[in-house]
C-alpha cells in the first residue's frame, strides 16, 4: 500500500477541484484522508465529480461532517477531543498545586483519540451542534 | 511597416494591421500566457482539455475572477483594497449569522429575504467606509484597507464565536427562504443531465461559421478593396470558400477510414485555397511584387525553423500522455553541481552587468540554471516533453513565418511551412501511441496548416491596406438583431419560468437562446452586406461574428453531453453559477471601462488625480464608487461561498486579496494605476485556475506548486511588459502623435476622459 501527501490551497473551491483533478488523473487512488473537518467534505464532492467511490476519513468534528458520516458517505473522523486536551492538564495542575494529587503514575494520560463512525455519529451529533464537542 | 504608410496622408490614419492592433492591447501578455499554459497542460494530461477538466479549472477561475475584475478597476483608478479577500468571507458569515435561529443556535433569526439584502448593505457600507476614509484622510489606500482587513478578520472570528461558540459558522440550509436564494447563488448546471445528440453537428456548424467569418474578416481588415469588384467573384469564391470545404467537412464526419480521411481532407484544403484565391484576386487590389533573393541569414532562419518542427514531431511521437513519473534526473551530485554553477553564474553575470559588459537582464540565465534541479523534481517526464514539443513547434513555425514576412518570399515559404505542419500532423496520427495525440493534436495541426496556407495565398495575391478601416456601415441589421434577440430572450425566459425552473435558470436560458438568435440575424446581415454592398469596413463585424460563433461553439460542446458519452462515463461534470457571474462581471467591467463616462473617469483619476480633478472629474466620488464596486462583488463572492459550503470557517477568504491583485497584474494592469483592462483580469484568473488545477491533472509534485505559480506569474508579467514596450516603440517609430496615451482600445476611453470630464 502506498500513500502520498498532497499540499492543498486554503480556498475551499480550489481544494475540492484539486482533489477532483488528481482523482481524474490517477485511477489507482481508493482512499483520501483529509486533515481537518472540511477537507473530507471537499473530497466527497470531488469523488462525485470524478465518478468514484472512495473511503474518506478526516480529523475533528463539524455538523456537516457528522451528517455525512451518519449517511455513510464518509467512513470516520478522528476526534482529537480538544476539550480534554485543554481541560485535563489544567485540572491536574490545579489538583497538584492545591491538593498534592498525582495521577497517571508518571505515565502519559491519553486524551483520546476518539473515533466518530456511523455507529456513534447520531449520539455525537447533538453535542456537536450544541458546541460542546 | 513604415513603407506601407501612404505618403503625405495624415499619419494618425495610418493603417495598423489586425495583429499589430492586438499586440498593443493591455491584455495581450495574458492572452499569450493563457494559450501557452493551456497548451502545456492539454499536451501533458488526458483529462485537462475535456469538459470535466474545463469545469474544474473554470470553477477556481470564476471565484477569483469575480473579484479580480473590480480589483483591476480599482487599480486602474490608482487604489488598492486589501480588505477585499476578508470581505468575501465576512459577507458569507454575516448572512449565516443573520439567518440562524435565535436561541440555542445563536443568530438573529431573520428570513433570508431580509438577511441577503442586509448583507449587501453591510458590504456596501464597508466599501463606502474604505473609499471615504481614503479620500478624507488622503492616506494611502494600502494602510486604510489594511486596517479594514484586520477589523474584518477580528469581527469574523469574534462574532462567529460569540454567537455560535465555534470557529465554523453552520446551518444556512435551515434558514427561511433558503430554496429561493439557493436557486440563485447555489445553482449549478450538471452536464450529465443535459443530453443532446445533435450537439456535435451544432458545434461543428458553429465552428465552420466562426472559421469563415474570422478568415474573411481578417482579409477585409488587411487588404485594399478594388473599386469595381466583378460581380461573379462574390458568388464563386463564396461557394469555394464555404460550400466545398463544408461538404468535405460533413463527409469527413460521416465517413470512416484512413483513405476517406485523406480524400476529404484534401477536398477541404483545395476548396478553401481555391475560394480564398478567387476571393482575393477578384475583390482586392493586386499585390505589387517586391521579391528579393534569399540571403544566407534567411536560409539559416529557414533551416532553424524546419529543424525545430522536425524535432518537435519526433518528441510528439515519443510522448505518452499517461507517463507521470517524476523527472528528478538532477537529484544527486549532478543536481547540486548545476545548482552551484547557476548560483555562481548569477554572481558573475551580475558583476558583469553592473560593469556594463553584458545586458542587465543576463543574470536571469544564472537563476534559471540554478532552479533547474528543483524544476526537475516537480515536472513529470511527460510534462518536460510537452513543454519542449510545444516550444519547439511554436518557435519553428514563428521563425518560418517571420522570414516570410520580412523577405519578399511571400508565397512558397509559408506554403512549405503549411505543408510541413500538415505532414507532421499525419506522421503524429500514424505513429503516436496516445489516442488524444492521434485525434486531437492531428486535427489542430491540420487546422493550423490550413490557416497558414490560406493566409499565405491571400498575402501573395492581395495588396495590403494603407489607410485605416472605415467605420462599419451595418444599417438596420444590429437593431433588428437586438430587437429579435431581446424579444426571443423574454419569451424563452417566461416559458422556463412558467415551467417552474428557477429565476436564474430561466433568465440565462432566455439570454442564451435570444443571444443565439441575435447572432444568427447579425451574421446574416454581415454576410449580406459583405457580398451585396459596396461598403468597406466589414472586417470588424465579421470578426465579431467569428468570435461569438466560436464562443457559442465552445459553450455548446461544454454544456451538453451526447448519449454515447453519457453511457461511457462515471464522472459528473458540473458548472456552478459562479462561472456565469464571472463572465457577466468581466463583460460589464470591460464595457464600463471602454464605453462609459465612469470608465474614462477611472482612467483619469488613476493616471493623474489632480489633473483629472482640475478638468472637472469628480475624483472622490469616482474612487468611493470603485471601492463600493469591489465590496458589491465581494458580497456576490461571499454569497456564492455561503450557499455552496453551507458552513463557513472564520478564515475563509483571508489572504485572497493578494491573489486578486496578482491576477489583475498578470492581466496587464499597472500597479501604479491609469492603465489596464478588466478583461485582462478575467484572463489572469483563468490562467491561475489552469495552473493550480493543471498541476493536479498532470500529477506533478504538489510540494513545488508555488514555485511553478510564482515562476509563471513572473514570466507573464515580463512578457506583458516586453510586448507592450515593443508595441509602443513601433507605434512611436511610425510617428504616432499620441504615444503618451496608453495604447489599445481602452486608450480611446482615456482620450475622451478630458472632454467627458469637462461636461458637468
Amino acid at each position: 500500500m502506498t500513500s502520498e501527501f498532497v499540499g492543498l490551497d486554503a480556498n475551499p473551491d480550489e481544494q475540492e477541484q484539486t482533489i477532483a483533478s488528481i482523482l481524474t488523473a490517477d485511477s489507482s487512488i481508493d482512499a483520501v484522508l483529509g486533515v481537518g473537518p472540511n477537507l473530507p467534505l471537499r473530497a466527497l464532492d470531488a469523488a462525485e465529480s470524478a465518478g468514484r467511490t472512495l473511503h474518506i476519513g478526516g480529523f475533528d468534528l463539524s455538523s456537516d461532517l457528522i451528517s455525512a458520516i451518519e449517511a455513510g458517505d464518509i467512513a470516520f473522523t478522528v476526534d482529537q477531543q480538544q476539550y480534554l486536551q485543554g481541560y485535563i492538564p489544567v485540572i491536574l495542575m490545579h489538583l497538584q498545586a492545591t491538593n498534592q494529587n498525582t495521577a497517571g503514575g508518571g505515565l502519559p494520560i491519553l486524551t483520546g483519540p476518539g473515533f466518530v463512525t456511523p455507529d456513534n455519529a447520531a449520539e455525537v451529533a447533538a453535542l456537536v451542534s450544541a458546541g460542546t464537542r | 511597416m513604415a513603407a506601407d504608410t501612404a505618403g503625405g496622408a495624415d499619419e494618425r490614419l495610418a493603417y495598423r494591421g489586425p495583429i499589430q492592433q492586438l499586440l498593443t492591447r493591455p491584455e495581450i501578455g495574458a492572452l499569450l500566457g493563457l494559450a501557452g499554459v493551456w497548451l502545456l497542460f492539454w499536451l501533458t494530461s488526458e483529462a485537462f482539455g475535456t469538459a470535466g477538466g474545463t469545469a474544474n479549472f473554470l470553477d477556481v477561475a470564476a471565484l477569483l475572477g469575480i473579484m479580480a475584475v473590480p480589483v483591476a478597476l480599482l487599480m486602474i483608478g490608482g487604489e488598492f483594497d486589501l480588505s477585499s479577500g476578508a470581505m468575501t468571507g465576512a459577507t458569507a458569515i454575516f448572512v449565516i449569522l443573520m439567518s440562524r435561529e435565535v436561541g440555542e443556535l445563536g443568530g438573529a433569526g431573520f428570513s433570508l429575504h431580509l438577511a441577503v439584502p442586509l448583507s449587501l448593505c453591510f458590504a456596501l457600507a464597508i466599501g463606502w467606509f474604505n473609499g471615504t476614509l481614503v479620500e478624507r484622510t488622503s492616506l494611502p489606500s494600502f494602510i486604510v484597507t489594511l486596517g479594514t482587513f484586520f477589523i474584518l478578520i477580528g469581527a469574523k472570528l469574534g462574532f462567529g464565536k460569540l454567537f455560535t461558540n465555534k470557529v465554523i459558522v453552520e446551518g444556512l440550509d435551515e434558514a427561511q427562504g433558503y430554496e429561493f436564494w439557493d436557486d440563485i447563488f447555489g445553482a449549478e448546471w450538471i452536464r450529465n443531465q443535459h443530453i443532446w445528440d445533435g450537439r456535435d453537428w451544432a458545434w461543428a456548424g458553429l465552428l465552420v461559421l466562426a472559421g469563415v467569418a474570422l478568415l474573411l474578416g481578417l482579409l477585409e481588415m488587411s487588404y485594399t478593396r478594388r473599386p469595381d469588384p466583378p460581380p461573379w467573384a462574390a458568388a464563386g469564391s463564396f461557394i469555394g470558400a464555404v460550400a466545398v470545404p463544408l461538404f468535405g467537412f460533413v463527409m469527413l464526419l460521416t465517413t470512416d477510414g484512413t483513405a476517406a480521411n485523406w480524400l476529404w481532407g484534401a477536398v477541404i484544403a483545395a476548396g478553401t485555397l481555391a475560394g480564398v484565391s478567387i476571393w482575393c484576386s477578384s475583390r482586392y487590389e493586386r499585390v505589387q511584387q517586391r521579391r528579393t533573393a534569399p540571403d544566407n541569414r534567411t536560409m539559416r532562419m529557414i533551416g532553424i525553423g524546419v529543424g525545430a518542427v522536425v524535432v518537435a514531431v519526433v518528441l510528439a511521437l515519443v510522448m505518452d500522455a499517461t507517463n507521470s513519473d517524476q523527472l528528478g534526473f538532477l537529484g544527486g551530485g549532478l543536481g547540486r553541481a548545476i545548482f552551484a554553477i547557476g548560483i555562481a553564474g548569477t554572481g558573475v553575470l551580475a558583476a558583469l552587468a553592473a560593469t556594463g559588459h553584458v545586458r542587465s537582464s543576463a543574470p536571469v540565465i544564472g537563476v534559471v540554471v540554478a532552479l533547474l534541479p528543483a524544476i526537475s523534481f516537480m515536472m513529470t517526464v511527460q510534462a518536460a516533453r510537452a513543454l519542449l514539443f510545444g516550444g519547439l513547434a511554436v518557435a519553428g513555425v514563428v521563425a518560418l513565418m517571420l522570414v516570410a514576412a520580412r523577405t519578399g518570399l511571400s508565397l512558397w515559404l509559408p506554403m512549405a511551412t503549411a505543408a510541413i505542419v500538415a505532414v507532421a500532423a499525419f506522421v503524429v496520427q500514424a505513429e503516436s501511441e496516445s489516442r488524444k495525440l492521434r485525434v486531437e493534436l492531428f486535427s489542430v495541426l491540420l487546422l493550423i496548416a490550413l490557416a497558414l496556407a490560406a493566409t499565405a495565398a491571400a498575402r501573395a495575391l492581395a495588396q495590403r491596406r494603407s489607410t485605416a478601416v472605415p467605420v462599419p456601415q451595418m444599417g438596420l441589421w444590429p437593431r433588428v438583431a437586438a430587437a429579435a434577440g431581446g424579444a426571443a430572450a423574454v419569451v424563452f425566459a417566461v416559458i422556463e419560468l412558467i415551467d417552474g425552473d428557477g429565476l436564474l435558470y430561466a433568465l440565462s436560458t432566455g439570454v442564451a437562446k435570444g443571444g443565439a438568435i441575435a447572432l444568427g440575424i447579425f451574421a446574416l446581415g454581415t454576410f449580406y452586406r459583405l457580398l451585396f454592398s459596396s461598403d468597406e469596413g466589414m472586417g470588424r463585424p465579421l470578426v465579431t461574428v467569428g468570435l461569438a460563433a466560436a464562443g457559442l461553439a465552445l459553450a455548446v460542446k461544454l454544456m451538453f453531453i451526447t448519449t454515447l458519452e453519457e453511457e461511457a462515463t462515471q464522472a459528473v461534470t458540473r458548472f456552478r453559477v459562479s462561472v456565469l457571474f464571472y463572465l457577466l462581471f468581466a463583460a460589464i467591467g470591460a464595457w464600463v471601462l471602454a464605453k462609459t463616462r465612469f470608465g474614462s473617469w477611472t482612467f483619469a483619476v488613476g493616471g493623474n488625480k489632480d489633473a483629472a480633478r482640475s478638468v472637472g472629474v469628480p475624483a472622490a466620488r469616482t474612487k468611493t464608487t470603485l471601492f463600493m464596486l469591489v465590496s458589491v462583488c465581494a458580497w456576490v463572492a461571499g454569497m456564492l461561498i455561503a450557499f455552496r459550503l453551507n458552513s463557513v470557517q472564520a478564515n475563509v477568504g483571508d489572504g485572497n486579496e493578494f491573489r486578486y491583485i496578482i491576477v489583475a497584474v498578470v492581466g496587464g494592469n499597472l500597479l501604479t494605476g491609469g492603465y489596464g483592462s478588466a478583461i485582462g483580469a478575467g484572463i489572469g484568473a483563468l490562467i491561475w485556475g489552469m495552473i493550480s488545477q493543471g498541476i493536479g491533472f498532470a500529477r506533478w509534485n504538489t510540494d513545488w506548486r508555488f514555485l511553478v505559480l510564482g515562476g509563471l506569474l513572473v514570466v507573464a508579467v515580463i512578457v506583458n511588459n516586453y510586448v507592450r514596450q515593443r508595441a509602443e516603440r513601433s507605434q512611436a517609430a511610425r510617428g504616432d502623435p499620441d504615444d503618451d496615451e496608453p495604447p489599445g482600445g481602452d486608450a480611446d476611453a482615456a482620450d475622451e476622459s478630458v472632454s467627458a470630464g469637462a461636461e458637468p
